[in-house]
């Protein structure tokens, strides 16, 4: 029997932003395209910690033609019960965001499988059996927006210099404190379970 | 899989809780990769659950976790790419 399509954003704030029409994000360029790779994998080797700002390696105008793309709003996902008992962010009060129109994208490409979000989310089979939210920042700029440095507490081995995860999507960081905290809003997402 | 936490500490930023299918223990650590937040779960013992929430030995068992140490216990095996403890 098919299943009916259970992709749905609900709550009382949310549902016109979710539904509103996003802006067609231009291609990904790469900072390989800017940037001697060799420098680029030189930084990516650093202990973490180590690594340098990357104004201090990427052009100016990478970053902000980078950095635009979050104008529209910054994105994450998150478990509803993890940000309920841990609050949003990283220990360090940063946190991770990509571009709310490629969030966006990543949704519909589930086409509401919550097996194939796991996938693209980089996670195993049943990670997001819990519910899963969408978490929304209008204005990141105003939480100190930046590119990674590759020192955060989010940053894992698979981090590369640049602003792109490994899976092409852009990235950027911001703060996350108590008093920003009041910025974002949340997005409930109510997927269908994988199929058995 | 469906799990209830039990019992959570924010300040160690970790919960104690039930797989209720299963019905087996697990304490669960908060975990974040570049897209999403989420928690990771480890099988343990009811005497381990009684031990950590009392606050015995539970550093040390965290510390493991957090070091991949304790893999072996994982209820959910990472995907392609894992979250760095948060």
């Amino acid at each position: 029997m098919p299943r009916l399509l259970a992709l749905l954003f609900a709550g009382a704030l949310s549902c016109a932003h979710a539904q509103d029409a996003l802006p067609i994000a231009p291609p990904v360029v790469a900072a390989s395209a800017a940037v001697d790779p060799a420098i680029l994998a030189r930084i990516q080797a650093m202990p973490h910690g180590t690594r340098p700002d990357p104004s201090t390696y990427l052009p100016p105008a990478f970053i902000a033609a980078h950095l635009a793309q979050f104008d529209a709003g910054a994105c994450r996902f998150a478990i509803d019960a993890t940000v309920r008992k841990y609050g949003v962010g990283q220990k360090d009060g940063t946190s991770f965001v990509m571009p709310c129109s490629e969030a966006e994208q990543l949704v519909q490409a589930s086409a509401g499988d919550r097996s194939k979000l796991e996938r693209g989310l980089g996670l195993s089979a049943h990670a997001l059996d819990g519910e899963l939210i969408m978490i929304k920042i209008a204005h990141p700029r105003t939480m100190h927006l930046r590119l990674p440095s590759g020192n955060e507490a989010g940053a894992n081995s698979a981090w590369l210099p640049g602003g792109l995860v490994p899976s092409g999507s852009r990235e950027a960081v911001v703060d996350i404190t108590a008093e920003l905290a009041r910025k974002f809003e949340v997005v409930p997402l109510l997927l269908r379970q994988a199929t058995p | 899989m469906h799990f209830e936490d039990r019992w959570v500490d924010r300040a160690r930023r970790f919960a104690l809780g039930v797989e209720t299918v299963s019905g087996r223990c697990y304490l669960s650590i908060p975990v974040s990769n570049a897209l999403v937040d989420y928690d990771e779960y480890y099988a343990i013992d009811q005497q381990d659950f009684d031990r950590f929430r009392r606050g015995e030995g539970v550093d040390a068992f965290l510390a493991a976790c957090r070091a991949r140490q304790n893999d072996a216990q994982l209820l959910l095996q990472p995907g392609t790419d894992r979250g760095e403890p948060s």
